[in-house]
């Protein structure tokens, strides 16, 4: 009995010790700063002070990731999320980083450290993660982190400004940046041709799993339908809180959206092509949708939202075609075919796909 | 006047099934639009409602019968994890197959797979039969914690949404799919009411010379296809199928010729006011958080009261 316990508790122990000297064993390599530090208010507000260049970052959100790649930087990346190996517009050397989490949360802090990383980037979305103690957790691990916002079409040029700094590729930097805002300019001129009278109205619908989620007036590509000269109809807000979706049932999109002139349908993730192309035909043929004014006059455009090549509608660098897109999908008079747009972005700035 | 109430309650649910909503419906002029959201959306909506009402309350009654416990409705049986399940390998593998086809399946095959554990030496008791059903639940719920993490996030609010319960996408396809089925399994259950007065009394049953293992079989089957008849197209609505047989029971007392119409008519009345308080939310509330708000409160009281065991 005095033997087996004896066993028992060395096991135990042996377990406690085995615990403490194994872990996860990261990629070898020593960061090596050569510029100075660099101090700045990351989108959130907050001062964040960085050793430049960044060598061995860790990036949670797949735009930064679309980002840093786009700065030619792929290779001061150590981790990503679990999301980046799904998304066509990375590379595969980008793909094959550590994955160290999923959507913005750090799954295991311990494979984090092993990578010896000097920054963590990560989306300023206190609806979806716990990001005081994400903060509190990379403060005491002595490691900085910026946190990006994707609220505003503007906030792409200026994120892609900063991680420039910060990853040493200020040059890379300017030239997107003046790209995108050439588009912006562009698109800004041929909406303010378009007559008071011709202004359409607009909403966008995600469908899915057979619920319809109505891209709110505070998503990035609400602004970006106003951007191309529309109005775009949906504002909903409940006790304070403005969600970028809103889940509605179909009698209250008809109530509530009966004039809209342009009904988006999204793909996504869950939702396919081919699905969404099924749904735009049961509404075009189905008498209750024909209520909306859309549908009545067959305005229903599909556009792609999901994590494919074709897919231009996310926050990223990717949205100077999506402006594009909205503008032919709303006003195919007035807007060239995006096609072209898409052709020479890609082969500027994503050289690989093409 | 129980018998009047039992027939003007879920009526006047029907009415104001058809006639509340956010598209203006005057019953006294009704437009041509009105008649078309009413034709289109509101009519399969409500039959919908009609559907979930006598499938989840016909189905925790009887089971609550057959074991002989208040406390048990279909869902203990591995029926919401495994349509959750089949639900998610939808949107993980096969979106090209569709969620309801799958979550049927796998609705199904958690009962048979609780049944088939629970079957020693060819008899299936009470007590091992609601253990097999906690075993697959609980199989069925890791491998959904699984799938989970392989889900992209848009998939997995999706999916997290899509199994609260709702009778928003209701169409005439989803009702033609549901109801005659719901409605045949309902008459074949009323047909088999003194069977199941019989199965109420547990293994005496057998004195009547009624083979117990064998009906508890079939109204074990019955219940779980009248189910997933109805989740593997609306998701998980929660509560439905505890609460309103313990309203019947008290109204009508446990004999089933009376207790039957009594559940197929509070269930109906109880599912369908439910959706009529969703369309007053703003957005898309799932009804199962309705049914589940009510019912938690209704069960706990039912609980204090009973003790748990059968009065």
């Amino acid at each position: 009995m005095k033997l087996e316990a004896t066993l028992l508790i060395g096991v135990l122990l042996a377990s406690v010790l085995a615990a403490g000297c194994i872990g996860s064993s990261g990629t070898s390599g020593k960061a090596t700063p050569t510029g100075g530090e660099l101090t700045f208010k990351d989108f959130a507000g907050r001062s964040v002070t960085v050793k430049v260049p960044v060598q061995r970052a860790v990036i949670m959100s797949t735009s930064a990731l679309e980002m840093v790649q786009l700065l030619n930087a792929s290779n001061q990346v150590v981790g990503i999320p679990a999301e980046a190996k799904r998304d066509a517009f990375l590379s595969q050397a980008l793909k094959n980083k550590t994955v160290v989490g999923k959507m913005l949360r750090i799954d295991d802090w311990e494979k984090v450290l092993a990578l010896k990383p000097d920054l963590i980037v990560n989306l300023y979305l206190k609806k979806f993660y716990d990001v005081d103690e994400f903060l509190n957790r990379s403060a005491s691990y002595g490691i900085p982190v910026i946190m990006l916002r994707e609220d505003k079409l503007e906030d792409i040029p200026k994120a892609v400004e900063l991680l420039g700094k910060v990853f040493g590729k200020e040059k890379e930097a300017r030239a997107f940046e003046d790209y995108f805002n050439e588009q912006v300019s562009e698109v800004k001129a041929i909406a303010s041709k378009i007559p008071v009278e011709d202004r359409k109205k607009v909403i966008m619908i995600q469908p899915i799993m057979g619920k319809y989620y109505l891209v709110n007036g505070n998503d990035v590509l609400a602004q970006a339908v106003r951007l191309v000269g529309a109005e775009y109809m949906v504002n909903i807000t409940f006790n304070g809180y403005t969600p970028v979706r809103v889940p509605m049932d179909k009698e209250k999109i008809i109530a509530s959206y009966k004039d809209a002139d342009v009904i988006i349908l999204l793909t996504s993730a869950v939702t396919p092509y081919d699905q969404v192309s099924e749904l735009r035909e049961t509404m075009l043929s189905d008498q209750a949708w024909n209520e909306i004014k859309a549908v009545n006059e067959d305005h229903i455009v599909i556009l792609r939202a999901d994590m494919g090549r074709e897919s231009f509608l996310r926050w990223s660098p990717r949205l100077a075609v999506g402006i594009w897109q909205i503008g032919k999908a709303v006003y195919p008079s007035y807007y060239p075919n995006w096609e072209s747009k898409a052709k020479e972005f890609l082969q500027k700035f994503y050289p690989f796909l093409s | 006047m129980k018998k009047l109430a039992l027939i003007v309650l879920p009526s006047l649910a029907v009415f104001l099934g058809i006639f509340v909503g956010s598209y203006p419906t005057n019953p006294l002029h009704l437009t041509p639009g009105a008649v078309t959201i009413i034709r289109e959306i509101r009519l399969p909506r409500t039959l919908m409602g009609i559907s979930a009402g006598i499938a989840l309350s016909l189905g925790g009654m009887t089971l609550q019968a057959v074991f002989r416990n208040p406390l048990v409705d279909t869902y203990i049986l591995g029926v919401s994890s495994g349509v959750a399940l089949g639900a998610a390998i939808a949107v993980a593998f096969l979106s090209s197959a569709g969620v309801a086809p799958l979550a049927l399946l796998f609705g199904l095959l958690a009962v048979f797979l609780a049944y088939w554990m629970a079957r020693i030496n060819g008899r299936v008791s009470t007590v091992s039969l609601i253990l097999a059903g906690i075993i697959v639940t609980a199989l069925f719920s890791a491998l959904l914690s699984l799938l989970e993490l392989l889900l992209p996030s848009e998939s997995l609010s999706a999916l997290v949404v899509w199994l609260m319960g709702s009778l928003s996408n209701a169409d005439w396809r989803t009702v033609a799919y549901s109801l005659p089925g719901v409605v045949i399994l309902a008459f074949v259950l009323f047909l088999l009411r003194w069977n199941l007065n019989a199965m109420s009394l547990g293994d005496e049953a057998e004195l009547l010379g009624l083979n117990v293992h064998l009906w508890r079989g079939l109204f074990v089957f019955i219940s779980a296809l009248m189910t997933t008849l109805v989740v593997s197209f609306t998701g998980i609505i929660g509560w439905v199928g505890l609460m309103v047989p313990h309203m019947a029971r008290m109204l009508v007392g446990p004999e089933h010729s009376r207790l039957i119409p009594a559940t197929i008519s509070i269930g109906i009345t109880v599912m369908v006011l439910a959706d009529v308080v969703v369309r007053l939310l703003p957005g898309d509330v799932p009804v199962g958080i309705i049914t589940t708000l009510v019912g938690v409160p209704f069960f706990g009281y039912l609980l204090r009261k009973t003790g748990g065991g059968w009065s």
